[in-house]
């Protein structure tokens, strides 16, 4: 298993952990409270993921043969989703990143929880990170 | 919409009415619009779908009409809260749709004054619509025949004309009382929630209520409410110009019909204090 996917099966398991749906919400928004803040200056057009019914910017980082993304959200459940993303892609190797395929809204069971529209942001993200990963 | 379409746009043969700080109806600038656009095509809407305001509508085809302008009133929030007297009102066009007077989806009726039937072209052409048709020319049926054309949506007709039948049944005296007593205790219950912020008062509204909790957005507080059973609107609800005017997104809004009551409304308190605190 790889370093990505050991970590979608960690927040797999958290999320299972609840079976209320306004409880998997509320762990949701307290990842969300958990992010850094991201520094105002990079929150332009540029950094925009589309997709998103609200508005998320995303940022890439490359240190030491591995990529880190920094992102954040206006709205707060999800700047949790957001939590997620970068938790699962951040601290890769591009080699990793460019090896994903996996279908991580399935595999979380992200449409249980979230509309097509915000399981489109996601998928938006995911794209983002893997552009990234294929320029880096 | 339908003006870009046409190629319209603002100063070049479209113009847009002000709105004042409670979002009422700038009567003074329609006039000085009127005044400058000879023949004008007056399109309003009777009840704003985003913030539930009740333009007179009567006023405004008065005033119109001295301008020799054309009124069209789009009544598609309004048919399901208000009577509605064509008559009185002296509206040109008035348009209506089933699925927002608890009738079946994609489904409407437009009134025309009979003056206009005439000159009126259809949108469209086909089966049923046609006189007479050769090569060289052809001409249509009278109305209503020539804006039929082709199968109509029967089961949605219908369905519309029951829909109708069961609203006059109820009884607008009935659904205008039940409706204005209830928005105003939702009103009441929503103004004791800290940090929430109106747009319009209600003196000249109904059905609709939209706000917004200070530092919160509004998509969050939507997904939220839904998960506890509440259905409401979050959005700029096909308003955007409006929502811009505002320096804001879109808002929360909730929207009654006369089958709603003060239990409901404790459920959505309930709901929208719930979500509040999870997210502050």
């Amino acid at each position: 298993m790889s370093n990505i996917e050991a970590r979608v099966e960690e927040i797999k398991e958290d999320l299972d952990f609840f079976e209320d749906e306004l409880q998997k919400y509320e762990y949701i928004i307290d990842l969300g409270k958990k992010l850094e803040p991201l520094d105002e200056k990079h929150k332009v057009p540029a950094n925009l993921v589309h997709g998103c019914t609200s508005q998320v910017w995303l940022i890439c980082e490359q240190k030491d043969g591995k990529l880190y993304f920094y992102g954040t959200s206006d709205a707060i459940i999800v700047k949790g989703l957001v939590y997620m993303i970068l938790q699962i892609f951040s601290n890769s190797t591009v080699e990793e990143l460019k090896e994903v395929d996996m279908d991580i809204v399935h595999e979380l069971k992200l449409a249980e929880v979230i509309t097509p529209n915000r399981q489109s942001g996601v998928i938006g993200m995911i794209k983002k990170i893997k552009e990234f990963a294929q320029n880096a | 919409m339908p003006w870009h379409i046409q190629g319209r746009t603002l100063g070049e043969g479209l113009e847009v009415v002000r709105c004042d700080e409670n979002l009422s109806f700038d009567f003074a600038h329609f006039e000085e619009l009127l005044k400058n656009n000879p023949n004008a095509f007056v399109s309003v809407t009777h009840i704003s779908n985003a913030f539930g305001k009740i333009h007179n509508i009567k006023a405004i085809c008065e005033l119109a009409h001295k301008y020799e302008a054309v009124v069209m009133i789009d009544g598609a929030q309004s048919l399901a809260h208000t009577k509605i007297d064509l008559q009185d009102i002296d509206a040109d066009f008035f348009a209506i749709s089933a699925h927002k007077t608890f009738g079946p989806t994609g489904v409407g009726a437009i009134y025309v004054k009979e003056k206009y039937l005439k000159d009126l072209k259809p949108y469209q052409t086909g089966g049923a619509t046609i006189d007479q048709v050769d090569f060289e020319k052809s001409t249509l049926l009278d109305s209503p025949y020539k804006f039929e054309a082709g199968t109509q949506n029967i089961a949605g007709i219908i369905g519309f004309a029951e829909a109708l039948e069961y609203l006059n049944h109820v009884g607008y005296e009935n659904i205008e009382a039940i409706e204005k007593d209830v928005y105003h205790y939702l009103d009441e219950e929503l103004r004791k929630i800290p940090d929430i912020e109106f747009y319009n008062d209600i003196k000249d509204s109904i059905g609709s209520r939209s706000f917004n909790i200070k530092g919160l957005i509004h998509d969050d507080i939507g997904i939220l409410v839904d998960k506890m059973k509440i259905a409401l609107r979050v959005g700029h609800h096909c308003a955007q110009p409006i929502m811009k005017q505002l320096g804001i997104k879109g808002t929360i809004r909730v929207s009654l019909a006369f089958y709603n009551d003060y239990k409901d409304v404790d459920a959505l308190i309930t709901a929208l204090k719930k979500a509040i605190s999870m997210l502050k």
